[in-house]
């Protein structure tokens, strides 16, 4: 009796002192999606896609843990190079049928800088929730975008973990002392980041653009194919800068520059991300501060923000559509014959 | 027409009013005795639901063999806290004779201190009230609490779970008696491509002052059938002569959902959040 009763009296007193300790540390904050018979219509109707984007979560969390734990940048290549492989020649062929823990494939990362993890998560809640509304066949056209807006108020109201929903500036991605390391330290898997960036907001253009579910369909499916042929000879078949979804979504961010605006901090933000955890500039002990501050400036709708017009005109400062992989929208053609270099058969997990 | 667990669920849900909502990696959320005892330090998300219909079969090595379904209901009710209730329902076999009825009605809550950090495991404690409610419920109210420490390796994660019971002894309930105390300790691994928790567990447990220590095992997994429902399977033996489950088996499924009346609805930006643009742009 006397061996349980002191450890739990010992456990009880510390329980408030380690609370206290916690204080300084991330809380969980997990938070729960917005509910509603939309939910899964993308898995339902667009499988293809719906479960590309599992294997997506892989990548990105795989991403940092290896930048993170792999000290020397000979050991990190060589080690997103077997992450490359793998993810291009399997995962993504056979992607998960549900989403991805990622806390497993990061742990070490998600302890370091978990408000990071969690806010990109609820981004990524965001972008599924929209995929699931425009593939949900029984709603109108104006009830989409009424839910769309809906789940973009949700989204915002989680004030913890919510970008701005303004488009912030470039410079703080590109004209920082640690941009720009990862990029051309691993152009290949950069590549496949942005190549993932452009599917993630330009399969909206074929959703909205088809007129019929047929149209919706081959228009996803042919966005897919794209996907894959930026996979065929990397890093030169890939996006050569970030793409923003005001140039690769035009019809999306029309309707909703809110949660347009929130992808385009999301994305930079996942670059910024990958530039401070590779750059030796940051001493290590100095990540999580240098990460957790270019969050509160990515929550932060008042400082450093573009004009509607320069966000618009972004694209075509950086280069245009071309340079961020192509239209997403206007490319029915059948699925090209051979797609076997990057992906052999897509196949799903059984 | 063929009903499956799926239809009868979603029907189930329905009909009280709920929307489900994307909940698909619940496999790793380790709930108490889903399937193993010992649970994982983190609450239900803020908003969540999730109900739980188990099955539990345990043969003591005296002989008696328990029956129990043992309905839970759980809420995210704050930020890193959660409430729940059980309500076992159980049928008692021992020495011929059959016994059903409802055992106890447990209330409990959750707090969640923190999340892993470098230093620190994630570090929880939680409370128990077991009432005497229904014909195999006992006699006397129980209060339990317990310590419980999560810390991850890789895809793998250890639990600890410290539990120490108040209150008088007497007629335990039927199933889920709380005991005087237990402390024990699980490994789990998550084969993510699967969507599968597998977990293993050791515990020591006094069921009252004055009685041996079991020391019993267990074995699960956890897996995510669809985007909102999870099964789950799991096995208990004791280790010790004479003491504990000669075998224990369990099922159980459990869905997540969520209640759109009890979620924020936020608000639109003003002019006062500044920035370039908004939706009023349009």
């Amino acid at each position: 009796m006397r061996a349980i009763t002191k450890p739990l009296l010992l456990a009880l007193a510390l329980g408030p002192a380690l609370g206290r300790q916690a204080v300084g540390q991330d809380r969980r904050n997990e938070q729960f999606y917005y509910p509603g018979s939309f939910n899964w219509m993308f898995l339902r109707n667009y499988p293809e896609a719906a479960r590309l984007f599992n294997a997506f979560d892989y990548g990105h969390a795989v991403l940092y843990e290896r930048l993170y734990t792999r000290r020397d940048s000979a050991l990190a290549a060589a080690a997103l190079e077997r992450e490359y492989r793998y993810l291009t020649t399997d995962l993504l062929v056979r992607p998960p049928r549900f989403a991805v823990v990622e806390e497993a494939i990061e742990p070490t990362y998600a302890r370091v800088a978990w408000r990071a993890k969690m806010m990109f998560d609820w981004a990524h809640v965001l972008h599924r929730q929209i995929y699931d509304v425009y593939a949900d066949e029984r709603r109108a056209e104006a009830e989409k975008d009424a839910l769309i807006e809906r789940l973009t108020d949700y989204y915002l109201s989680n004030r913890r973990l919510a970008f701005a929903p303004v488009a912030k500036s470039m410079a703080l991605m590109d004209e920082q002392y640690y941009s720009q390391v990862f990029r051309r330290r691993h152009p290949a898997f950069n590549g496949l980041i942005w190549a993932y960036h452009w599917l993630q907001v330009g399969l909206y253009e074929p959703l909205i653009a088809g007129r019929t579910p047929d149209e919706r369909k081959a228009g996803v499916n042919a966005a897919l194919a794209r996907f894959w042929d930026m996979l065929r000879e990397p890093p030169a078949s890939m996006p050569r800068v970030m793409p923003m979804t005001a140039t690769v979504a035009p019809l999306f961010t029309e309707r909703h520059p809110r949660a347009a605006a929130i992808f385009d901090n999301l994305h930079m933000m996942h670059d910024i991300i990958s530039d401070i955890l590779a750059a030796d500039t940051v001493p290590r002990s100095r990540k999580r501060e240098v990460i957790y501050a270019a969050l509160d400036e990515f929550q932060d709708p008042t400082r450093n923000v573009m004009s509607r017009d320069e966000w618009l005109m972004m694209g075509d400062m950086m280069g245009g559509i071309e340079a961020m992989g192509g239209p997403a929208a206007g490319l029915l053609r059948p699925a090209p014959a051979d797609t076997s270099r990057a992906a052999p058969q897509h196949r799903h997990e059984p | 027409m063929r009903i499956t667990w799926r239809t009868a669920l979603a029907a189930a849900a329905l009909a009280a009013g709920f929307r489900p909502a994307p909940a698909q990696i619940d496999y790793r959320n380790l709930d108490d005795d889903r399937p193993v005892l010992v649970e994982d330090a983190y609450p239900l998300e803020r908003y969540a639901f999730e109900f739980l219909a188990p099955y539990r079969f345990e043969r003591d090595k005296s002989g008696r063999s328990v029956h129990g379904f043992i309905t839970e209901l759980e809420y995210g009710i704050l930020p890193n806290a959660e409430l729940g209730v059980k309500l076992p329902v159980s049928a008692l076999r021992d020495g011929g004779a059959t016994d059903w009825g409802i055992s106890g009605l447990r209330v409990f809550g959750l707090y969640n201190f923190n999340t892993e950090s470098p230093v620190f495991p994630a570090l929880s404690l939680r409370a128990d009230a077991t009432f005497p409610v229904g014909s195999l419920g006992g006699r006397e109210t129980h209060v339990a609490v317990k310590a419980l420490a999560t810390r991850s390796w890789g895809r793998s994660r250890v639990h600890l779970n410290a539990a120490y019971g108040f209150g008088p002894e007497g007629t335990a309930s039927a199933v889920e008696s709380a005991g005087r105390w237990w402390y024990g300790a699980a490994l789990d691994h998550t084969l993510f491509r699967q969507s599968t928790l597998l977990v293993g567990e050791v515990y020591a447990l006094r069921a009252a002052d004055g009685e041996r220590v079991q020391v019993n095992a267990s074995l699960g997994l956890r897996y995510q059938w669809s985007p909102y429902v999870v099964l789950d399977a799991g096995i208990s033996r004791g280790l010790r002569s004479g003491l504990g489950p000669d075998y224990a088996v369990t099922f159980g499924i459990s869905r997540a959902f969520a209640v759109t009346r009890l979620m924020p609805r936020g608000r639109r930006p003003t002019s006062a959040d500044g920035g370039g643009h908004d939706a009023r742009h349009h």
